[in-house]
């Protein structure tokens, strides 16, 4: 099998676009990403395209509509969360099968404000506040609070998250809030769903995000190895079954299951990785995953935050694009958002926020339902 | 499938205290994962205790108690019960 590469890849800054249409709105990152490439809309042989709100609403075709309708194969791809990166991996999965040389994939979303999760079924009575919450905030604060129990997490360690992902959102352009965020005032904003205060939940915006991949004989032929970010490993795991499942959506085990087999399939460990973005919906989410991934204990998670090895500068920066939490997480488009930002840094082209020397990243997200996707990426040699 | 009668007691695995809800939902309440005492996990409102996590300990027992739910009642009118938690008396 060939070798796929990201020869194009970027996002729109993330905001809030009313006026703008889903379609309208995932064209504008579809044409960054060909522009980052110099190719164009004639050279793509299919797309992949995530979005969440419009599942049923043909995105993929209406985008072709706004870009270029080339009669090319448009897949329309909803997987929670992980949408986004769901699309991407069906479009490398593509490349990887020699199926097609050069193809495109794209997330994206139009989000209202508010709280998500929670709605029931029509029959009945509602049982949001009755039998405990089904709101995402509710339901991240149980699973990071398990955590609490098992290693002694803190409430001001999972503040200090927050602290964290808005500081590094402050050296990104693309972020939705460049403001530092001091623990304090992460602490003492609206509680939401104890631990998780307003601070500590992700942003609601509107987003997207696109990549060109491309086989590696294509690339060579177009010249467009120098930038070329190669793909190590794409994995999507669904949660396997736990005990706890039906109270606890499990978010934890298939993060596990994608982990091990992302670091087999490329052939390396977690202590090569240089730079991760991770699922931060939540505060208490990220300290779940420090774990998870393997770049700590379980029960090191909290020091791993109180001493700032995952912070920019540390021994594994995790989410210097400011995260979900600052950077914003519009479902659809977070995926690749995601794989933008750790290509970047791999290009040396990500400015104030750079890891240095950056060589190999991983990105992560989850889809609560559950749907992991994990992605390790190297600039080529 | 057939019915299953759990027992009505166990201990408190994990909680949050939700502030925030849908409109018309109550505020503040604990929203708990309880284990009961032989092993089933259920999720469920603790009540009768402070929501304050300085009254919430991992562990600490409950017992299971029926109650009205919250007045709630369906389209056709009908009330219905639930299952709440409470601390366990001593």
């Amino acid at each position: 099998m060939t070798d796929a590469y990201i020869v194009g890849v970027d996002m729109i800054k993330f905001g809030r676009f009313p006026e703008k249409t889903v379609p309208q709105l995932g064209a504008q990152a579809a044409l960054m990403a060909l522009d980052d490439c110099g190719l164009s809309i004639q050279h793509m042989q299919a797309l992949y395209c995530g979005n969440l709100g419009q599942a049923s609403g043909m995105v993929g075709q209406r985008l072709l509509q706004e870009i270029g309708q080339t009669g090319i194969p448009v897949v329309n791809v909803a997987n929670a969360c992980a949408t986004g990166a769901t699309a991407f991996r069906e479009a490398w999965a593509s490349v990887k099968a020699g199926l097609y040389d050069v193809v495109l994939a794209v997330g994206v979303e139009q989000m209202g404000k508010g709280l998500l999760g929670g709605a029931g079924g029509k029959a009945g009575i509602p049982k949001e506040g009755l039998m405990g919450s089904g709101t995402m905030p509710a339901v991240f604060a149980e699973a990071g609070m398990e955590h609490a129990r098992h290693y002694g997490t803190t409430f001001e360690q999972f503040a200090k998250v927050s602290v964290k992902n808005h500081h590094h959102s402050t050296l990104n352009p693309k972020a939705m809030y460049q403001i530092e965020t001091p623990l304090e005032e992460v602490m003492n904003a609206e509680m939401i769903s104890y631990p998780n205060t307003k601070l500590m939940c992700s942003v609601n915006v509107d987003g997207s995000a696109a990549a060109v991949i491309c086989s590696e004989k294509k690339a060579r032929e177009l010249g467009l190895m120098d930038r070329a970010i190669k793909v190590r490993a794409s994995v999507l795991a669904s949660d396997p079954w736990q005990e706890r499942d039906l109270v606890m959506p499990d978010v934890n085990s298939c993060t596990q299951k994608a982990a091990k087999e992302a670091y087999e399939m490329a052939g390396l460990g977690p202590d090569d990785i240089d730079l991760i973005e991770l699922h931060d919906c939540f505060a208490t989410a990220e300290i779940l995953h420090y774990g998870n991934l393997g770049i700590c204990k379980q029960e090191d998670a909290g020091r791993m935050i109180d001493e700032g090895e995952v912070a920019l500068g540390g021994r594994i920066p995790v989410n210097v694009s400011g995260g979900l939490l600052s950077k914003g997480h519009p479902l659809g488009a977070t995926g690749i958002a995601n794989i933008y930002e750790v290509s970047t840094h791999l290009r040396n082209e990500a400015g104030a926020r750079q890891v240095e020397g950056a060589k190999i990243g991983l990105t992560h997200v989850i889809g609560l339902g559950s749907a992991c996707a994990m992605h390790v990426l190297e600039r080529a040699q | 499938m057939s019915p299953v009668t759990l027992p009505n007691s166990g201990k408190l695995y994990s909680y949050s205290i939700v502030y925030r809800s849908f409109p018309g939902i109550e505020v503040p309440y604990v929203s708990a994962i309880v284990d009961l005492d032989d092993g089933t996990a259920i999720k469920g409102n603790l009540i009768n205790v402070e929501a304050d996590p300085a009254n919430l300990e991992f562990d600490m027992p409950v017992e299971v108690v029926f109650a009205d739910a919250l007045g709630r009642k369906d389209a056709d009118g009908n009330s219905y019960l639930s299952y709440f938690f409470q601390p366990k008396s001593q």
